[in-house]
């Protein structure tokens, strides 16, 4: 369990050959498993693969910091919880907080309340130079904290982490100002 | 819970935009989401900027989620079909004896989890520490029913959760219960998993709850944080799990919830 305990701080670290070997290491047994569920190998894979993404976003958010059980059982419970629900009618899979559901209730002429503007808010982000690209992530992906930004990237305070993040938001924001106005002028 | 008042928002220290940051890192207190939620229906800016910033969120989630994915279809690439099927005869062959309607059943290796947990938890107690029980007698107190009343969704959803919740007030655990757990595996549902482990350990079913608690496939709501940290400490208190009992109760200790003082005072009865 320690060494496993180990990968997870090495995944969080960045190491995308953790990931790697994680999927390697259980994709046959996966495949297997979901063959008993009588899913097709095209299918299954999707489903391996939305696994491994959710088991990474865990351990990424900081929810996942330390196994109670081996990695194993977690992705394959992970796992068994996608295929029970691919056999059954197919839901939106969007995961809404508990919170955003309410948003979205009050709110749902305003702007952010349609999927085509994540899309949207998603192109901008790409727009943006790498440096707010990686503030942004670690604060809005990695939950991390202003101190532990100003760590990771080098920055000389906390304040200078917060003043950097809320231009790049700013920049978000003139892009999408600037795409809503061309698509109205187009 | 304190009712919040938007008139007295000054009195509590913290600004709008530290509450947003809070919010969006998932690190709300119960208090605080009760401001936010009284800030939403009156400041249009306030709920303007959480709704931007959630969308961000958002967005970079899915950003990230292609990334990756794609570069686990590039992974792909490196097993080729054929390999695929030699090893999904070889591997299915070793697994013969099993059941594959087992599998369906309410988690298999959970339940074996479970067993052993309640035995360790009945050897813990017998040996151990006659009093996790008491403790754990003293600070249980079932948690109310929050959801019914404004249970909006798909009308199926919507009829099946009035029922469990009509369950839950009869304290008709068992079959609250079942259908707490059709429930778990809808999406837009995101309590059952909290009522399901309460109707389990309602109706005593300590290490059941404990394992629907810590369900990775659980997206806890933040509302629903700290109590599903303060009963999941309660129930591996029950067992006499206190190793884990114990770091939960200190994470609701500093979250400066309205727990935080019965975490403390149960912190030091369990020394």
């Amino acid at each position: 369990m320690d060494r496993e305990n180990n990968l997870i701080e090495q995944i969080r670290a960045g190491d995308k050959k953790e990931i790697e070997h994680i999927y390697n290491q259980h994709r046959e047994e996966f495949l297997a498993y979901a063959d008993r569920f009588s899913i097709q190998t095209d299918e299954a894979v999707d489903i391996y693969q939305d696994s491994i993404i959710v088991l990474y976003e865990n351990i990424m958010s900081q929810k996942l910091t330390s196994l109670t059980s081996s990695l194993k059982t977690y992705l394959f419970a992970i796992g068994k919880y996608k295929m029970l629900n691919s056999m059954k009618v197919k839901q939106p899979t969007e995961d809404i907080t508990a919170y955003e559901y309410l948003l979205h209730e009050e709110t749902d002429h305003e702007f952010l309340s349609k999927e085509e503007n994540i899309e949207k808010m998603q192109t901008a982000y790409r727009k943006l130079g790498a440096k707010c690209r990686e503030v942004l992530r670690l604060y809005y992906y990695e939950n991390q904290s202003l101190q532990e930004i100003m760590q990771k990237l080098d920055y000389a305070s906390k304040d200078v982490v917060k003043s950097q993040k809320s231009r790049c938001v700013k920049q978000i924001r003139e892009i999408l100002m600037n795409t809503r106005w061309t698509e109205k002028n187009s | 819970m304190c009712q919040a008042n938007p008139g007295n928002f000054n009195e509590y220290e913290m600004d709008r935009e530290e509450l947003i940051a809070k919010y969006i890192q998932g690190k709300v207190t119960e208090q605080e989401l009760e401001i936010i939620r009284e800030l939403i229906q009156t400041d249009e800016d306030f709920r303007e900027e959480l709704a931007f910033e959630s969308g961000l969120r958002r967005a970079i989630k899915q950003e990230e989620r292609q990334d990756l994915k794609s570069f686990l279809a590039e992974l792909e690439k490196g097993h080729s079909s054929q390999a695929d099927s030699e090893n999904l005869q070889t591997i299915n062959h070793q697994h013969k004896g099993s059941n594959a309607k087992k599998i369906l059943q309410f988690s298999v290796l959970g339940k074996a989890a479970a067993v052993l947990l309640i035995g360790f938890g009945a050897w813990w107690f017998l040996n151990q520490s006659p009093d996790h029980n008491a403790l754990y007698n003293t600070y249980y107190e079932p948690y109310p029913n929050i959801v019914a009343p404004t249970v909006r969704g798909p009308e199926s959803t919507a009829s099946i959760t009035a029922e469990a919740f009509r369950l839950y007030d009869n304290k008709d655990f068992p079959a609250a219960a079942t259908l707490f757990e059709q429930l778990t595996k809808r999406e837009d549902a995101s309590y059952a998993h909290f009522y399901l482990a309460q109707s389990l350990l309602a109706d005593g079913h300590a290490s059941e709850a404990i394992e629907v608690l810590e369900d990775p496939n659980w997206e806890v709501p933040d509302n629903l944080r700290t109590p599903r940290n303060w009963y999941l400490a309660l129930a591996h208190l029950k067992i006499g799990n206190t190793e884990k009992s114990r770091p939960l109760l200190e994470q609701i200790e500093r979250a400066n919830s309205t727990k935080s003082g019965e975490a403390k005072r149960l912190l030091d009865e369990m020394k």
